[in-house]
């Protein structure tokens, strides 16, 4: 059991949640969307800019486990910087690579790959990158 | 009536967790697991389990419509099963009768429903906060719905209900008091007597959630003259997908059907249809025969059961895990004075879900989350918390495994 607990908390996990990228509150952007769910409470504000179809500076904060925070964390670093569009592709990727457990390329991603280490908590690895999927094809 | 095998099975249960534990066949196949998961659902003891195999194989038959020994059976199975639940809850010479229903949920909905045409504008429902959501969503509707006020007797900061303002919230347009006898996120008992008594002074239905009481408080109904007890069959050691209200006659009769089809219309017309006007006018469509069968089972086991052990067993481990969790500086949510075997914890730090994975690798199942129960949460002003709910397998020795997994587990996320 314990290989089984290692395998969900890998220490990139681990480390990418106890340090993770830019966790601030930035009410001053322009974007605020809030990632939530209703039946574990975890709540993730994402605050970001978008100039000339570019995200720029994106922060998160709020309350969440382990793996929403570290997943999260990896999307910011994976799509700050990034032209909309690209961002859309990247994040809908994930998700697909996520729920029919598909080939991840991305290698600071791949920690996600295995999706039977994470029984019962795809939901918090996909929170914020599903939140992030909506509003991406609203715009 | 009970099988001489089966009595002898009882009679173990006189009461030893350790041997009650063997009645339920969940721990042969998983010897090492440890479930404090029992507000969200009990586990099933063998016979329960047996009787709904036996029903489909011996027994399968619909009720009401047929004459054959089949058919018979299983009417009779039906209306066994209604009187051993008033036996158990010493109610069969008090008026009550009983509907079968899907679940809590189903059940209160349903009377929420049925009142429909009871409450006007003006009129307030009074639920607490401290209801599963089960218990006020259904009520919050109905008031949106007519007009009316949902009025929300609230919590002391030790999880108690603060009855002190009862005489304010329950007045003479009171229509509906419905409460939770043992709250499922904090363990409290409340006072249903005290209520019952403001709801009557002001000639308002008393309702009460029986889900976490239903199994091993069998006497606190008896006196209450609640217009209604609700539960669900697998939150007492029985069947999923069967529920049920125990309910005073005149207040079955006077209520409107919730649910129409077969079995419940006198005439029907092509223009407007008549109903029955007895107990069966609730009882559209075929109900769910096997669990009924398992339900059955269910009572008789129960009946065998030492209450007030049980009921201080439950008590003495939550007292002993909340001294332990103190002693590790970790904050149990509440400190209600009457209470069960069902304690809340905030980790602070730890994520509820994190705890709830790290302790499933230690064979401990617990719940993560609101529990249905998200006005507790926001008085107490988090998101989520772990719930640990002992029941009558649990022991003293299950308390210490999970302390001492709970001590690891905070080193690893440290």
């Amino acid at each position: 059991m314990k290989n089984e607990l290692d395998k969900l908390y890998q220490t990139q996990i681990l480390n990418e949640a106890k340090h993770p990228f830019h966790f601030e509150k930035r009410s001053d952007l322009h974007f605020n969307e809030r990632a939530y769910n209703p039946l574990c409470g975890d709540r993730f504000d994402l605050y970001f800019n978008i100039e000339e179809e570019k995200i720029t500076d994106f922060f998160f904060d709020g309350f969440g486990c382990t793996i929403s925070k570290a997943a999260t964390s990896f999307m910011i670093r994976q799509i700050e910087g990034q032209f909309t569009k690209k961002a859309l592709e990247i994040v809908t990727l994930f998700i697909e690579a996520i729920e029919n457990t598909g080939e991840i390329r991305d290698e600071s991603l791949k920690v996600f790959e295995k999706t039977e280490n994470f029984k019962g908590r795809i939901d918090c690895i996909l929170l914020s990158w599903k939140t992030m999927q909506q509003l991406l094809e609203k715009n | 009536m009970v099988e001489l095998s089966k009595l002898m099975l009882y009679l173990e249960i006189m009461f030893n967790p350790d041997h009650i534990k063997k009645n339920f066949t969940i721990f042969r196949h998983f010897p090492e697991l440890i479930f404090v998961d029992n507000a969200s659902t009990t586990q099933k003891p063998q016979v329960v389990i047996e009787a709904i195999k036996e029903s489909y194989e011996k027994y399968n038959a619909n009720i009401h419509r047929a004459v054959y020994d089949l058919g018979i059976h299983a009417d009779e199975n039906f209306k066994n099963t209604k009187k051993a639940i008033l036996q158990y809850y010493n109610l069969e010479q008090l008026n009550y009768e009983i509907v079968f229903t899907a679940g809590t949920t189903d059940g209160i909905n349903k009377i929420a429903r049925g009142l429909e045409q009871e409450i006007s504008e003006g009129d307030n429902i009074v639920v607490s906060e401290m209801e599963h959501h089960s218990n006020f969503l259904p009520w919050q509707e109905l008031c949106i719905r007519r007009n009316a006020t949902l009025r929300i007797i609230p919590i002391t900061d030790s999880g108690e209900l603060d009855l002190t303002c009862i005489d304010e919230l329950i007045d003479d347009k009171t229509k509906i008091v419905s409460i939770v006898h043992i709250s499922n996120t904090l363990g409290t008992i409340n006072d249903i007597q005290k209520i019952s008594k403001s709801a009557k002074n002001v000639s308002a239905h008393f309702f009460i959630d029986a889900a976490q009481s239903a199994a091993l408080y069998k006497d606190s109904f008896a006196n209450i003259n609640a217009t209604a007890i609700v539960f669900s069959g697998h939150k007492i050691f029985g069947p999923s997908g069967i529920g049920v209200i125990i309910g005073k006659s005149s207040f079955f009769s006077d209520l409107y059907p919730f649910n129409y089809g077969g079995g419940m219309v006198l005439e029907a017309n092509k223009n407007m249809s008549i109903y029955k006007k007895d107990i069966s006018k609730h009882e559209a469509g075929t109900p769910p025969l096997a669990q009924i069968a398992g339900l059955l089972e269910t009572f008789h086991y129960l009946s065998a059961i030492d209450h007030k052990a049980a009921q201080n067993h439950l008590k003495q481990l939550a007292k002993i895990f909340r001294a332990k969790m103190n002693g590790l500086g970790i904050k149990c949510m509440g400190s209600p004075k009457e209470f069960s075997g069902i304690v809340s914890v905030d980790f602070g730090t730890i994520h509820p879900h994190d705890v709830a994975t790290y302790l499933n690798s230690k064979n401990i199942a617990v719940r993560a989350g609101h529990h249905c129960t998200q006005l507790i949460m926001k008085k107490y002003d988090i998101p989520a918390s772990v719930r640990f709910s002992f029941s009558i397998y649990n022991t003293e020795k299950d308390v210490e495994q999970i302390i001492q997994a709970i001590h690891e587990m905070r080193k690893y996320f440290a």
